[in-house]
């Protein structure tokens, strides 16, 4: 993990923290903040279910080879990787600046029958799981269980439609526009989806007794043996 | 590596990387803009927030309380929105908005108040009333009356410093009319009787030195209030229903926005109009949600049913005139 930190994110933190924290004890720092206070008010969450919204979906398309070679789903790793920070982030500014303002206390709008409100933090509690799994993820694949990895970061796709629904009944009502992008964005992740699940649970020719066993062995791991194997038949003929 | 296809790996890495990093860099401007609000937060103290930690260092250069003109602006709304309705229930013009602050945050970016419509004194009618709701923006008041869109909106972000969240439920009923209409008694003693003057909009019946009684549970409010012992009195139940009482004298003492029960006193009949209107020693009683009065008429208030100018109960009818008992427990 400490390779993937930015060599400069140390040093800037050192600066940044201290003049933050100064700039915010003068009145042009107040007006600063109460101005940004005001803007994550309105946008933190719009700007957090985006960034989700697009983590989910290029994160289920990095993992589609069919779709992308592996240069391409390196760069879509990428993209998954900051818009998941981004929406993070975002998501982490909304629920501050809502329980400061006292608003997580007001009348709740109801959506299928639960308050939306409750909807969010549920979301919220989802997502933070899965982002830990996402940090935590060399230690899961790294041992024996990558099939548990993947069941905890697949829990994505429960919080992703919960956290829309709170999106879209919580605050402001939504324009048609918005409405109808995030149907198709969840129409798009469950033909994906649904093609992954085809895909991987295709049935294959069964080995029937009698028949030669195929060698598990990857095929890397098979060329490395050969070569070796190689190497010490030459030896072998030279002496 | 022989032959190169599609895009070189090392492109491909550099690009991972940069946009790995752009994550990185908005996560870091995240955490330094709320740590900044936090910081203001505590540094301000206690208080209210979208715009709480800037509004004490820029608008509010006036030592002494609100900053000027909110009260013009909400008689300016009530004078807009409650005008015409007035002048057809007054028969004439109200006269200049009376519009009282009754609670605001310690930065005073966010008010509540009171706001009444005086009625000639030509006219016997219940004065129009409203509660208003106003947030310091930066640079302006936006400010909304019960009843209206912009009073809905400020109630869905008004910090419950200023109003408890019970308080903001109902007036959020209240503003767009009663989910449902509570059981109503009438305003004094159950079992007593008074005469009932008229029973056209709102009842005005002859007080007969007893107390006036609240007719539901709910949040007290009171208006046009010249001391602590006259005015007009509106309680909103939790269902957003309200009732209004006036021409009180010796009010309760119970402060704005206490919860009061349905029989606890509210004050002693023969109050001056603090409102205007005709002057009378009746009391006048009547129902009411955020935009204005809900009519008597097809309600059941203290046993009776109240039809077009009398009240009704089985074969039993009461004219205008005539003795109103109390008959609901």
């Amino acid at each position: 993990m400490a390779d993937s930190t930015p060599r400069w994110m140390v040093p800037t933190l050192c600066v940044v923290a201290p003049l933050t924290l100064g700039l915010a004890a003068t009145s042009p720092g107040a007006q600063f903040a109460a101005a940004a206070q005001n803007f994550l008010m309105t946008y933190a969450g719009v700007f957090s279910l985006v960034g989700l919204s697009i983590s989910v979906m290029v994160g289920l398309v990095a993992t589609d080879r069919s779709l992308l070679s592996i240069r391409y789903r390196v760069l879509a790793q990428a993209v998954h990787r900051t818009a998941s920070t981004t929406g993070m982030s975002f998501l982490l500014a909304h629920i501050l600046v809502k329980v400061l303002a006292g608003h997580t206390e007001g009348p709740a709008k109801e959506a299928f029958g639960v308050s939306s409100v409750n909807l969010g933090v549920l979301a919220a509690v989802l997502f933070t799981t899965v982002l830990l799994s996402g940090i935590a993820r060399i230690w899961f694949t790294a041992g024996t269980r990558p099939a548990l990895w993947r069941g905890v970061h697949a829990l994505c796709y429960f919080a992703w439609p919960v956290s829309i629904v709170h999106g879209l009944t919580a605050g402001r009502p939504p324009a048609t526009w918005v409405v109808a992008g995030y149907v198709l964005s969840l129409t798009f992740v469950g033909i994906v989806l649904l093609n992954r699940v085809v895909l991987v649970v295709q049935p294959v020719d069964p080995v029937r007794a009698g028949q030669p066993v195929p060698d598990p062995t990857p095929v890397s791991r098979r060329r490395r043996k050969n070569a070796a194997a190689a190497a010490r038949g030459e030896t072998a003929a030279r002496r | 590596m022989g032959h190169r296809r599609g895009v070189n790996p090392r492109t491909v890495a550099i690009t991972a990387d940069r946009v790995s990093s752009a994550g990185v860099v908005i996560a870091l401007v995240v955490a330094a803009v709320l740590a900044m609000i936090v910081e203001r937060h505590f540094l301000d103290g206690p208080g209210p927030t979208p715009l709480a930690s800037g509004a004490r260092t820029i608008p509010f250069s006036q030592p002494t309380g609100r900053p000027p003109r909110l009260e013009d602006q909400v008689a300016n709304l009530m004078a807009g929105e409650r005008g015409r309705i007035a002048r057809m229930i007054y028969d004439a013009p109200g006269g200049t908005p009376d519009v009282t602050v009754t609670r605001q945050t310690a930065d005073r970016s966010w008010v509540f108040g009171v706001a009444a419509l005086p009625v000639p004194t030509s006219s016997p009618a219940m004065p129009q009333v409203a509660l208003f709701l106003a947030h310091w923006e930066g640079r302006r008041w936006r400010a909304g009356i019960s009843g209206g869109e912009d009073f809905r909106a400020l109630l869905r972000v008004v910090p419950t410093r200023l109003l408890p969240a019970t308080e903001i439920r109902a007036l959020a009923r209240f503003s767009v009319g009663p989910v449902r209409i509570p059981k109503i008694r009438l305003p004094w003693q159950v079992g007593e009787s008074r005469r009932a003057d008229t029973m056209a909009g709102p009842l005005a019946f002859d007080g007969a030195n007893g107390q006036v009684l609240a007719a539901t549970d709910g949040t007290i409010y009171r208006f046009c209030a010249d001391s602590a012992d006259n005015g007009l009195l509106m309680i909103i139940n939790t269902s957003g229903l309200a009732t209004l009482y006036y021409r009180l004298a010796d009010l309760t003492r119970v402060s704005d926005g206490t919860f009061v029960r349905k029989g606890d006193y509210l004050g002693q009949p023969g109050g001056p109009g603090t409102c205007g209107g005709a002057t009378s020693p009746t009391v006048l009683f009547g129902l009411g949600q955020g935009d204005g009065a809900i009519a008597l008429s097809g309600r059941s208030v203290g046993g009776w049913n109240f039809r077009d100018g009398w009240a009704q109960r089985g074969d039993q009818q009461v004219m205008p005139g005539q003795m109103l008992s109390n008959l609901d427990s």
